[in-house]
């Protein structure tokens, strides 16, 4: 539920004019609401930027997030986690 | 279709899904209850580009977790909102005591945060950019939400428009958005 609701606040923000992006672990529900841009981490509800005392994947997640705002150039923009590789 | 139309279209499904849910979630089916849910999509593509480097905007960040500060402020009623009272909303600043931050959203599990709050919360890591000058400044005060919101329309009414409000007049140009 938390994901459309910040999907919804970035579509009002980026019609008063300020850039957006968010982060999602469910892609699936914050897409469905399109949000201009959203970084899809595959991290934990709860933890949504990173792990407890993960400072670096924490500012990971973050510098993603401003990269994302500083370099799509249009709505829907998504940088998305790779899929894990399958052990063989 | 306008927004308006799309909220008309919406409402009646809803309706019919807040009869049927709200029996199951107050029985402790939350998961089942939501699984039918009918989320909700509006027209348009609204996409504002930043004109500039991020070392030299302001940014504002927003998140769900559903903090307030114990003894300054009520707390969010930990229930999900299916009437028209509009979300409420906390504003958390940048230096607030850690140690007297409170969670009230029931819909995650808070071990995380209790922990460290940077999980979805990240104070501490956004003053760390800020210091190391990869942005450039940071609205002095986080907009929190208890993002339980089944019901968009108060929240697209009025809520949204509050957050809008308070970031353009502090100058906001890019915003953060966190869920729990």
């Amino acid at each position: 539920m938390c994901h459309q609701t910040v999907s919804l606040v970035a579509r009002g923000l980026e019609e008063a004019r300020i850039a957006t992006c968010l982060v999602s672990v469910l892609p699936p529900l914050s897409s469905a609401a399109r949000p201009p841009r959203q970084v899809i981490r595959r991290l934990n509800i709860g933890a949504t930027l990173g792990r407890p005392n993960d400072v670096e994947t924490q500012l990971d997640t973050l510098r993603r997030m401003i990269a994302l705002i500083e370099e799509a150039d249009g709505p829907g923009a998504v940088d998305r986690d790779p899929k894990p590789e399958s052990p063989e | 279709m306008t927004e308006q139309a799309a909220l008309d279209a919406w409402v009646p499904k809803f309706e019919a899904w807040k009869e049927e849910a709200v029996p199951q979630i107050m029985s402790g089916k939350a998961k089942e209850a939501f699984s039918r849910y009918p989320w909700f999509s509006e027209p348009g593509d609204p996409f504002k580009k930043l004109r500039k480097p991020a070392r030299q905007a302001r940014f504002g960040l927003v998140t769900t977790g559903g903090y307030s500060i114990e003894g300054e402020q009520e707390p969010f009623v930990p229930m999900p909102s299916f009437d028209d009272k509009t979300p409420e909303l906390r504003t958390i600043p940048f230096d607030v005591d850690r140690s007297k931050l409170r969670i009230d959203h029931p819909g995650y599990d808070h071990r995380f945060a209790e922990q460290d709050i940077n999980v979805n919360l990240p104070l501490d890591r956004l003053t760390e950019l800020v210091q190391s000058g990869e942005i450039g400044t940071m609205s002095t005060d986080t907009q929190v939400l208890m993002g339980l919101v089944p019901n968009v329309v108060p929240l697209i009414r009025e809520t949204i428009p509050t957050i809008v409000q308070r970031f353009v007049s502090d100058g906001v140009e890019a915003a953060l958005l966190v869920p729990s």
